[in-house]
């Protein structure tokens, strides 16, 4: 206990005798309190056997007397039959079938030729032939290089390399009158067809209005 | 009938049996701590059956006491010793015990007689010089046959302050008795 003071014995051995004093339960409050448990465990069980139960009954949706083997073959059977059935409705729908994968076929054949055309076009128009470079890129005829060919400057080389590639029917700019140089003034002047009186427009600016540049001199 | 740990592991899978032989084997002893601690039977008994209605729930949602269940009992009650008191600060001698204690009838030799007034006069100092700590302490150490480690296990504090706390309230009780009996006499 650790009590050094005597006078700490004779309390504790007041506090022993104290712990004999009957403070017992009376009867009458034990037994309703004993029947209350009772009841309350009696719920508390029911509703654990409620969820097991339920638990079991998602458990056991399975009809009953069924095998994994049986499953097993079950399933095999389920398979072997879903192919026969496809391998049936193929046979009938053939033709079907045929036209449809040749027209998957076809179309992407379209898609490769379409752009290889265009490229020598592009070239005769500008007047300009490629450089070996661009040229195999265009002979390469992917989209890519189209759009290679289109942004990269074509090193200037006279017309008439390239005279097989080109199409007719395609508008084309006019020759620049021998000078391939500077054209700096060519472009023609667009006539003013109408005056700049408009009610939007501002009016125009009156150098009446305007006060003097020049600042009176201060006299004295 | 089982006992101690194969009790317990019963009680857990909610074996009816099982839980019956714990109501009837710590209910009087949780009832009897209570109405030292709060002094009114109507109380104690509502509060055993907070305590057992506590231990079924925890039972039922798979928790509860896994080594000790009278240390888990005591300190259920004690809680709710402590939460009734701090709501009602209802603190009523301990005359119930008291009266059980005189409640024979035969006729008392002196030493009885003195051992008797020692009694209330000790009864007396637990209700009116301790603090609530400290009767705590004492009823479970030595009322109740606690150890250190189950005590403070029981009202949620370190052996070391258990040991101060008993300390200072036997020292209380020591003085109050030595004043009282001066008193007497």
């Amino acid at each position: 206990m650790e009590l050094d003071n005597p006078q700490d014995q004779d309390i504790i051995r007041l506090l022993t005798m104290l712990k004999d004093v009957r403070g017992e339960y009376p009867e009458n409050l034990f037994v309703a309190q004993r029947q209350s448990y009772l009841k309350r465990m009696t719920e508390i069980e029911l509703g654990m056997s409620g969820d097991r139960g339920s638990r079991n009954a998602a458990k056991s949706t399975k009809p009953p007397g069924e095998s994994p083997a049986s499953n097993t073959l079950l399933e095999t059977a389920l398979v072997v039959a879903i192919a026969a059935e496809a391998s049936v409705m193929a046979f009938f729908y053939r033709d079907q079938l045929a036209d449809f994968f040749q027209t998957l076929t076809t179309g992407s054949r379209a898609e490769e030729v379409t752009p290889a055309p265009a490229i020598p076009t592009s070239r005769e128009v500008q007047g300009i032939s490629p450089s070996p470079a661009i040229t195999s890129t265009a002979a390469a005829a992917s989209p890519t290089g189209m759009i290679a060919a289109a942004t990269n400057t074509p090193i200037p080389v006279m017309l008439g390399n390239n005279s097989s590639t080109t199409t007719p029917g395609v508008d084309s700019t006019p020759v620049p009158n021998g000078n391939e140089g500077n054209h700096y003034g060519q472009t023609p002047k667009p006539e003013r067809t109408k005056e700049n009186s408009g009610n939007n427009d501002k009016p125009p600016k009156d150098d009446k209005d305007k006060p003097p540049k020049e600042k009176p001199k201060k006299t004295k | 009938m089982k006992e101690g740990v194969a009790l317990l592991k019963a009680a857990q899978k909610l074996d009816e049996e099982a839980l019956t032989a714990i109501f009837d084997q710590f209910a009087p002893a949780i009832y009897k701590y209570t109405l030292r601690l709060c002094h009114d039977p109507i109380t104690a008994d509502n509060i055993v059956g907070d305590v057992f209605a506590q231990l079924l729930e925890q039972f039922g949602v798979g928790k509860g006491p896994r080594t000790n269940l009278r240390s888990y009992l005591y300190q259920t009650a004690y809680h709710l010793v402590v939460d009734r008191s701090r709501d009602s600060q209802h603190n009523a001698p301990l005359e119930v015990a008291m009266s059980n204690f005189a409640g024979g009838h035969f006729m008392p030799t002196q030493s009885q007689i003195e051992e008797r007034v020692m009694m209330e006069a000790l009864i007396s100092a637990m209700n009116t010089e301790l603090t609530d700590d400290q009767r705590h302490v004492i009823i479970l150490r030595f009322l109740e046959d606690f150890s250190l480690k189950e005590t403070a296990d029981i009202m949620g504090k370190e052996i070391n302050n258990i040991k101060v706390i008993q300390n200072r309230g036997i020292a209380r009780l020591r003085k109050a008795m030595g004043l009282q009996l001066e008193e007497d006499w």
